[in-house]
């Protein structure tokens, strides 16, 4: 989870607090000095979060604008289609209005926005009929009875010839046909980096499971590649 | 794994030794197999490799500017629900 890192320590430890507070008290008080100890609106995300709460309609417009480029973009990743991850993205931002006056703050607001419009991807994804009827089994590696690779593996070669642009968008081909059940698990941990336990409350399901699944998501996709990497390039 | 693994456990240990999460023992295990079977070595560097087209494919920089029908529809909706904070 790259980005929303970024907003976890934004700030020095002990940039301001009680160094600040102690100089201030031998200095002649004078008009332009701060003299209230450590105001809250040190720290952008409290003032942003107290004019939020106060219902400050610029306030909502920046938090709007500064964050819906990166929560769009974890909502293609996961649904691959423009308009549905606009609608994730909406849905994720009624749900943090309503959200806010239970915000505590523990987590940066940009950490806990994308954790919202994560789950309100996979919501999308849920309720997509019929989804995830694929299975990649064929796509697995298969072993003969003494445990050798029943297709021994070939070497990619190093330089793989086609430009960046083609190999990104075959790439982009293989991911979108594995089954989303793995694809979405490849999006959050190999994309997204979300880790293994974060990865598994967003899907609620075990950490085992999300090892499981990357695991398979990522042989399955190797198997898909695997012809083309080695120059079959039909 | 405690003596040579079999191609079978590389593949199937492969995430955890490409995630350095192997013990030092199956580590250096996986280590020997890989420097007697060719196969498993181009598996292994495939598999590593599909791990880093994936990253390669939607390394894309953020949106500069969110779309502005998108910003307006978010901020009207604010405005208009009835159940949330109003401004």
């Amino acid at each position: 989870m790259p980005y929303p890192r970024a907003y976890l320590f934004p700030f020095r430890p002990g940039a301001s607090g009680p160094p600040a507070r102690r100089r201030a008290r031998h200095l002649p008080r004078r008009a332009h000095l701060p003299v209230q100890p450590a105001p809250p609106a040190a720290d952008p995300q409290a003032e942003l979060l107290a004019r939020l709460r106060a219902g400050d309609e610029a306030a909502y417009e920046r938090l709007v604008r500064e964050q819906t480029p990166i929560l769009l973009r974890v909502a293609r990743r996961l649904l691959h289609s423009d308009d549905e991850a606009r609608d994730a993205v909406q849905d994720a931002f009624v749900a943090a209005f309503r959200g806010l006056p239970n915000f505590r703050g523990e987590s940066r607001l940009g950490t806990w926005l994308y954790r919202i419009a994560v789950n309100a991807a996979l919501a999308r994804l849920r309720a997509r009929a019929g989804a995830d009827e694929v299975s990649l089994d064929e796509w697995l590696p298969r072993f003969v009875e003494d445990g050798h690779a029943a297709e021994p593996a070939a070497p990619w070669p190093a330089d793989a010839g086609p430009e960046r642009r083609e190999v990104r968008e075959r790439v982009r081909q293989a991911i979108d046909r594995l089954p989303e059940t793995h694809r979405t698990v490849l999006v959050l941990r190999d994309i997204e980096e979300l880790t293994t336990d974060e990865a598994a409350e967003a899907l609620g399901i075990t950490p085992g499971a999300v090892k499981v699944r990357l695991h398979r998501a990522r042989q399955a996709l190797r198997t898909l590649l695997d012809p083309w990497m080695r120059g079959e390039r039909a | 794994m405690s003596t040579l693994p079999t191609c079978r456990e590389v593949y199937e240990f492969l995430d955890e030794f490409h995630a350095g999460e192997l013990d030092p023992m199956r580590t250096s295990a996986f280590e020997r197999h890989l420097s007697l079977c060719p196969s498993c070595r181009a598996y292994v560097d495939s598999y590593r490799r599909t791990v880093e087209l994936e990253k390669d494919a939607f390394a894309e920089p953020d949106l500069a500017d969110p779309p502005d029908e998108l910003v307006d529809a978010i901020l009207a909706i604010r405005r208009t629900a009835p159940d949330l904070p109003e401004t």
